[in-house]
C-alpha cells in the first residue's frame, strides 16, 4: 500500500505570482476512492498534479509513505512515480496509432512491444474499442481520445490513479462502462477523481468527497 | 573529374558536417530552454543570433584561429575544419531558436505525460523529439541551407584555396570577380538545386509528403 500526504502545501505557478493553493493537508491512499468537487479555477487540477508527484509544492511537503518525495534521488522519484498515474482533463495523445499510445507507459518501463501490445489489447477489449486499435490517434473523437488516455494510464497498473474530469467528453454508455471498469479493475487500488458531476459518487461503493474552492479544501 | 564537381561535393561535405554538429547542440539547447521557459526578450535575443552576420563571425574566427590567436596552435586556419567550425557556430542559433519555438508548445504537456507514465529524463526528451520530428527536419533543411549558402566564414577562415577549401559560394564570388558570369550562374543554379533536393529528400524521409 502507498500513501501520498500533502502537509501544509501551498503552490504558486511563478516566483512572483499569487498562491493558488494555500495550506493544504490531505492524504491519498492506494485503497480508497476520493472525489474532488469544485468550480472551474478552484485548484482541482493543481491539487491533483501536486498529489500525482508532478508539481513540487512552493511551500510545505509532499510525503510518499512518510518521506519527502522531492528530496528523493531522480532514480527513486521515477521508481515511485511508476506507482502513480495522472490522466489529464484534455487528453494528450502522441502521433501514431491508438495501440502505440496505449503501450507508451509499458514501453517506458522497458516492456517489449509484443507483451505491451498483449496487455493493451486486453484493456481495449474491455472497453469495446477493438476496431480503433490501429487507427491514428489524431483521428479519434474527443470521447475516444479521453478513453485512450485513461486506458493508457490503467495498463501500467498504478497503485493510485488520478483522473482529472474523466467523464467530460464521454457519452452516457461510455461513462457507465468506464465507471464499471474502474470499480472492478481498480478494486483495492486508489482512485482520485475530479468532477463537476455530484452524482458520480453513487457509482462507487465507498468514496470520500472533498470540496475545493479558491485553493482551500473542505470535506463535503 | 571537373573541379566544379569537386567544389560541389566539398560544399555538401563541409556544410553537411557543420549541420550535423550543430543539430544535437542546438536541439539540446532548445530543449533545455523550452523546459525552463525563457522570457520573450531572451527568445528574441536568441533569434537575433540566428541572423548573425557571417563576415563578422568570419572575422572573429580569423582572429581566434590565426597563428597569433588563442587557437593558432592547432593550425586549422585555411582548412576545411575551420569552415566546418565556423558554419556550425553560425547555424547553432538557428537550430536552437527554431527548435525552441517548436518544442516550447509541446514540452510541458509531453513532459508531464511521459513523467506521469514513468519516463526518465532521456526518454522524455526522445519522445519530444519524435513528436516534433518533422519540424526538426525542416529546421535541419534551413540550417543546411544557411551553411551551404554563406560566404563570409568560408572566405575568411577557408581562404578559397583551389582543390582544398574552395566551396560553391567562394567559387561563385571568384568567378564574378573574374567576369566569368556564365560559370558563376551555373554554380549558383547548382547551389539552389542542392538546397531544393536536400529539402525534398528530408521531407520524404520524414514522411511529410504522404499521399492519401
Amino acid at each position: 500500500m502507498i500513501e501520498i500526504s500533502l502537509k501544509k502545501v501551498s503552490f504558486k505557478y511563478r516566483e512572483n505570482a499569487p498562491l493558488v493553493m494555500k495550506d493544504i493537508n490531505i492524504s491519498f491512499r492506494s485503497n480508497e476512492t476520493t472525489i474532488i468537487y469544485g468550480p472551474n479555477g478552484s485548484g482541482k487540477t493543481t491539487l491533483m498534479k501536486i498529489a500525482a508527484l508532478l508539481y513540487p509544492p512552493s511551500e510545505g511537503e509532499v510525503l510518499f509513505n512518510g518521506e519527502n518525495f522531492w528530496k528523493f534521488s531522480d532514480k527513486k522519484k521515477i521508481q515511485f512515480r511508476r506507482l502513480v498515474t495522472y490522466v489529464h482533463e484534455k487528453p494528450i495523445l502522441l502521433g501514431g496509432t491508438v495501440i502505440d499510445n496505449i503501450t507508451l507507459g509499458l514501453r517506458l518501463r522497458g516492456l517489449d512491444e509484443e507483451n505491451a501490445k498483449m496487455i493493451a489489447m486486453d484493456w481495449i477489449d474491455k472497453l469495446e474499442m477493438k476496431e480503433l486499435a490501429l487507427k491514428k490517434a489524431s483521428k479519434l473523437s474527443a470521447g475516444q481520445m479521453q478513453l485512450v488516455s485513461i486506458i493508457r494510464a490503467l495498463v501500467v497498473s498504478p497503485e493510485i490513479i488520478f483522473l482529472d474530469e474523466p467523464l467530460a467528453h464521454l457519452d452516457k454508455n461510455k461513462r457507465n462502462m468506464l465507471l464499471k471498469i474502474l470499480n472492478e479493475s481498480l478494486n483495492g487500488k486508489g482512485i482520485v477523481i475530479t468532477s463537476h458531476d455530484e452524482s458520480i459518487s453513487s457509482h462507487f461503493k465507498t468514496s470520500r468527497n472533498i470540496y475545493i474552492d479558491e485553493g482551500r479544501l473542505s470535506p463535503q | 573529374m571537373d573541379e566544379t564537381i569537386f567544389t560541389i561535393i566539398r560544399s555538401i561535405y563541409i556544410s553537411g558536417t557543420a549541420t550535423l554538429i550543430a543539430l544535437p547542440i542546438g536541439i539540446f539547447l532548445a530543449y533545455r530552454l523550452a523546459l525552463r521557459g525563457i522570457s520573450e526578450w531572451a527568445s528574441t535575443f536568441l533569434e537575433s543570433f540566428a541572423g548573425f552576420p557571417t563576415v563578422v563571425l568570419g572575422l572573429i574566427l580569423y582572429f581566434i584561429l590565426s597563428s597569433s590567436g588563442p587557437l593558432g596552435y592547432f593550425h586549422i586556419l585555411y582548412t576545411p575544419i575551420a569552415i566546418i567550425i565556423g558554419e556550425a557556430i553560425l547555424v547553432i542559433p538557428i537550430v536552437a531558436s527554431i527548435g525552441y519555438r517548436l518544442l516550447r508548445e509541446k514540452v510541458l504537456r509531453i513532459s508531464e505525460l511521459t513523467t506521469t507514465l514513468g519516463g526518465t529524463k532521456n526518454q522524455n526528451m526522445l519522445i519530444l523529439i519524435q513528436e516534433t520530428f518533422n519540424g526538426l527536419l525542416a529546421t535541419t533543411v534551413m540550417a543546411f541551407s544557411r551553411a551551404i549558402g554563406e560566404l563570409g566564414v568560408a572566405l575568411m577562415v577557408g581562404g578559397n584555396i583551389s582543390g582544398y577549401t574552395r566551396v560553391m559560394t567562394t567559387a561563385i564570388a571568384l568567378q564574378i570577380s573574374k567576369g566569368m558570369f556564365s560559370d558563376s550562374l551555373q554554380l549558383g543554379l547548382a547551389l539552389v538545386a542542392i538546397m531544393v533536393v536536400i529539402g525534398i529528400a528530408l521531407k520524404v524521409l520524414g514522411g511529410s509528403l504522404e499521399v492519401d
